[in-house]
């Protein structure tokens, strides 16, 4: 129930019902006074008029009659009357016949008829008397008014000493229910207005047992209660760390804590009232959605602005306030330093990856540089083994530098695998090609050092193993290469099996599963856990001090890659057994694009412009190798040492292809490719940038600083063929007879080369062994770029055994192919 | 004087003129309730009483007038020796009382008996009857001229 009271004070109140009382009752007893009086007057009028026709009545037949002493004997009796004051009769001749009192001298009216008049201290009534229709006399009567007012003063009397009676109880009442009630619901009130303006101390003196009493005792409860919850809700918001905001249907500010003042700069109360928007460009949410009691969303980033403008990163969270629609409570946490610490996270991963990219690059390069000593040591340490006169003290130190020698190379390369593996950049490189030709290279790769070390060597492919397929070819062959390696160097007797099996999956997709079984050592099965793992050797892996450790951890990791696993079993003394599971794609014959390479390229087809080709590079080897090949097959060549060279020689020369080496010094080729292209007719070359081995992130640098394509060194043979093919629309000639574009230096001494060696002439032979003696890579590749046009299929052997440092092979091969060699 | 000589007297008093007009008539006397303090009465008070004028006696009595119908030679002399009118002319009188103050005339009895046994039982009573009608029963007044 809600009563609605005009703004007046109880005391007011009060005060207008007491004078309305005073004034009711005393306006009551005066009109009840006036009345009486009224009433008085008219009972001693109509007394006065009976009385006068009474005797008019008596008196008029003794008027008839002549009746003198008994008229007289009438006018005495009216004297019992105590009002009497005279009374006078007159013949109807006018004549007095009777009176008595002290009569008016007036004469008496006969035909005036009833006549009434106040005479100050008298009534006196006139009237004829009659009898008989005959008027027979005039009679006047004078009755007094003395008793009658005496008795209308003492009303008067009584009626205004009632009216002060009242008025002083009235007054008296009221006095006593101002103190009882007004004055402490009064107190109370000012007490509540108070505690309203939030004044908590506000003293409550009401007491008393009455209802008033009860109320304040009741309030001032309230009032400690109220204080309690709303310090305690105060404290909360005090403590609060983070912003907390009340915004309410109008979008403006109710409530806000003191940590969002302190965030925001403004003085504390400032923001009480603001729209919204004075701290924000706007809460997304706030915008857009409407939040009923209850809902909420949370995680939201936005930014509030301080009073000085600046923009403060927070994490919001809403809530619909309950019991308030459209209100809605928003927290805020203050961003700023988590963001500061995921910047400098992130400056600090930016650093280390910066600092990875410089290794893996640190690394590519100083592989690439170790290489070519690596080839003087290599190639003379072979040479001095086979000089008779040495010592066997001597011989035996060469043997441990050129063991050692090799052991670098191959930490080398697998470093190299490595570093790029942890930085991410190898890629899977998925080809069509023939798995039973990758089979039978291994096969024809491992035969030999099997048969030298006289062990077992089984190559067992199951009948439903399909022969064309697609997977990451360079990788799976490592992979092999690497379990194979493995599996000759710890085996002393006994027998290796490598078996090959598919598994046939839903849509077109097969398992392939390669096993390579060994009857050596084996290895213990705490060593077994730690095998994978980068530069852990099993213990005969360091008795036989070689490999580095690497070479499992590139497996397993490649074979991840291929989204395969690999495992291992093993028994120490029984032998070992790894086998790896890697899903690849079918491919039919036709789609494979190893088919073209797989014919040698022996020349152009006639009919053709000879294309000008100009090859880049500032190694001379690398340039020389190029030219061999390209000059074999018909390619007009030239060779240009650094960028600025090679910008020359475009512009007096016009080649129609460039084959650019991205890394030089004085200019590099990206330089120079930008220049080109910047330059007119700089459109008119195809540019394929030659990256530096490992570093994938080089191609898309090629390609942006201009160039047409790309082919990572030392590239394949068959690959160089494609791209050139591709960018001059050339078509070539092939050799009759299929050779393996891969082939191994391994897989090259296995084929029957000395008869074909025996075919070159013989200064030829023994100029390229003199080079191969004297460590001279540049000169072996102009000699077997002569060779190649004579043989390109010997020379590309001889090529791949010379760039795999095979010099002992090499030297034995050309031994063999000269009959009047003086070994 | 007997009883029989005053009434005699008074009434040869009274009703000289008519016996004066040489007609032989019998005197008449005016009787009332024996308690009645008069024990005369002028002509013109008579006259009040009988035409009404005068309703109560001095002591508050009702003035009860009796008008006997059967002698008209009573009549006759009362008419015109106390009320001083002819028979026309109080006629129209009573038609004018009746009509303006709604007063009937006097009540009319047959004869001297009623007159003389309704004046005894009431006190303020008044009738006339010939003198020798008269018995104890009523008090005769005089009429004084």
């Amino acid at each position: 129930m809600s009563v609605r009271s005009p703004f007046r004070s109880i005391r007011t109140k009060f005060l207008t019902v007491g004078l309305a009382a005073v004034l009711l009752s005393g306006s009551v007893s005066l009109f009840l006074a006036a009345e009486e009086h009224q009433r008085f007057a008219q009972q001693l009028r109509s007394n006065a008029i009976n009385i006068a026709k009474q005797t008019a009545f008596v008196v008029a037949p003794l008027i008839a009659f002549d009746s003198r002493d008994e008229m007289k004997k009438a006018l005495e009796l009216l004297r019992t009357n105590s009002d009497f004051a005279y009374a006078k009769v007159t013949a109807k001749s006018g004549a007095p016949i009777a009176s008595l009192g002290d009569t008016p001298s007036a004469p008496c009216e006969v035909n005036g008829g009833l006549q009434v008049v106040d005479r100050g201290r008298f009534i006196q009534v006139t009237t004829p008397i009659m009898d008989g229709g005959e008027t027979w006399g005039c009679l006047q009567l004078g009755i007094s008014e003395e008793r009658t007012e005496r008795d209308a003063s003492r009303l008067w009397a009584i009626a205004l000493s009632s009216a002060v009676l009242i008025m002083l109880v009235t007054l008296i009442s009221g006095a006593y229910l101002a103190r009882s009630i007004a004055y402490p619901v009064t107190h109370l009130a000012e007490a509540v207005s108070r505690v309203e303006r939030g004044d908590w101390d506000a003293q409550i003196d009401v007491h008393g047992r009455d209802e008033v009493g009860t109320l304040a005792r009741s309030f001032r409860s309230m009032v400690q209660e109220l204080h309690g919850s709303k310090t305690y809700v105060d404290d909360i918001l005090h403590s609060m760390a983070d912003s907390l905001l009340v915004v309410d249907s109008q979008r403006k500010i109710q409530t806000a804590n003191p940590a969002t003042y302190s965030l925001l700069g403004y003085e504390n109360g400032k923001l009480l009232g603001e729209l919204i928007e004075r701290i924000t460009s706007g809460l997304r949410r706030l915008d857009t959605v409407k939040l009923s009691p209850g809902e909420s969303a949370s995680g939201i980033e936005t930014e509030y602005i301080t009073r000085d403008g600046e923009r403060i990163p927070v994490l919001a969270s809403l809530a619909g306030m309950r019991g308030r629609d459209d209100t809605v409570i928003c927290m805020a946490q203050d961003l700023r330093e988590r963001k500061r610490t995921e910047l400098e996270l992130l400056r600090a991963k930016e650093a280390a990856d910066a600092a990875n990219r410089a290794k893996s690059a640190f690394l590519a390069n100083m592989s690439h540089e170790i290489r070519t000593p690596m080839n003087a040591v290599l190639g003379y340490s072979q040479l001095m083994l086979r000089d008779p006169g040495l010592g066997a003290g001597a011989k035996e130190n060469l043997n441990i530098i050129n063991r050692s020698g090799g052991h670098l190379l191959a930490l080398i390369n697998d470093i190299l695998d490595m570093s790029k593996i942890e930085a991410g950049q190898v890629a899977l490189n998925p080809v069509a090609f023939d798995l039973s030709e990758l089979l039978k290279d291994l096969e024809v790769m491992f035969r030999l050092r099997t048969d030298s070390k006289g062990l077992q060597f089984e190559v067992v492919v199951d009948p439903d193993c399909e022969r064309y397929i697609e997977s990451d070819k360079g990788k799976m062959r490592q992979v092999l290469v690497n379990l194979l390696g493995n599996a000759v160097k710890f085996t002393e007797r006994g027998s290796i099996t490598l078996r090959v099996s598919m598994d046939r999956r839903e849509k077109g997709q097969h398992q392939l599963l390669a096993e390579v079984e060994d009857t050596g050592a084996g290895i213990s099965s705490e060593e077994q856990k730690d095998l994978f793992r980068p530069f852990a050797q099993s213990q005969s892996g360091r008795d036989l001090q070689g490999g580095t450790g690497l070479g499992l951890a590139i497996s397993r990791e490649f074979v991840r890659l291929m989204g395969g696993e690999i495992s291992m079993t093993s028994e120490v003394g029984k032998g070992s057994i790894f086998r790896f599971e890697i899903p690849v794609r079918l491919s039919d014959v036709g789609a494979a694009p190893e088919q073209m390479p797989n014919c040698a390229v022996t020349g152009l087809q006639p009919g053709q412009d000879t294309p000008r080709v100009l090859v880049v590079d500032d190694e001379p080897h690398n340039r020389g190798w190029l030219t061999g090949l390209l000059k074999i097959v018909g390619f007009e060549v030239r060779e240009a040492e650094n960028g600025a060279a090679a910008i020359q020689l475009w512009q007096d020369w016009k080649p129609s292809l460039i084959l650019m080496d991205m890394r030089m010094p004085v200019m590099t080729g990206f330089e120079a490719t930008r220049r080109i292209r910047a330059h007119p007719d700089g459109h008119e070359p195809v540019i394929i940038a030659l990256t530096a081995s490992a570093l994938e992130g080089e191609r898309g640098m090629a390609t942006d600083s201009g160039a047409n394509d790309f082919l990572s060194k030392p590239c394949p043979e068959s690959e160089l063929w494609k791209k050139i093919r591709e960018h001059l629309g050339l078509s070539y000639r092939y050799a009759d007879e299929q050779i393996s574009q891969n082939m191994d230096s391994s897989v090259a001494a296995a084929a029957p080369l000395p008869a074909t060696l025996r075919e070159l002439p013989e200064e030829l032979i023994a100029q390229l062994a003199r080079a191969i003696r004297n460590g001279q890579k540049d000169r072996m590749d102009e000699l077997l770029a002569v060779i190649g046009e004579r043989d390109p299929r010997l020379a590309r052997v001889l090529k791949g055994l010379a760039d795999g440092y095979e010099y002992d092979t090499l030297t034995r091969l050309l031994d063999e192919a000269r009959p009047c060699s003086k070994s | 004087m007997t009883r029989r000589q005053y009434l005699s007297l008074t009434a040869g008093i009274a009703l000289a003129p008519a016996i004066a007009r040489g007609k032989h008539e019998e005197p008449f006397v005016v009787i009332v309730h024996p308690s009645n303090r008069f024990d005369a009465l002028s002509r013109s008070k008579l006259s009040f009483l009988f035409l009404r004028k005068v309703s109560r006696w001095p002591w508050g009595a009702e003035v009860f007038p009796i008008d006997v119908a059967a002698n008209p030679s009573a009549r006759l002399q009362f008419t015109e020796q106390v009320l001083r009118t002819t028979e026309e002319k109080l006629a129209e009188y009573w038609i004018d009382q009746r009509a303006t103050r709604g007063v009937r005339p006097p009540i009319q009895v047959p004869g001297a008996m009623a007159a003389k046994s309704l004046v005894a039982g009431r006190p303020g009573a008044i009738a006339y009857i010939i003198a020798s009608e008269l018995d104890g029963t009523v008090k005769a007044i005089r009429v004084d001229p």
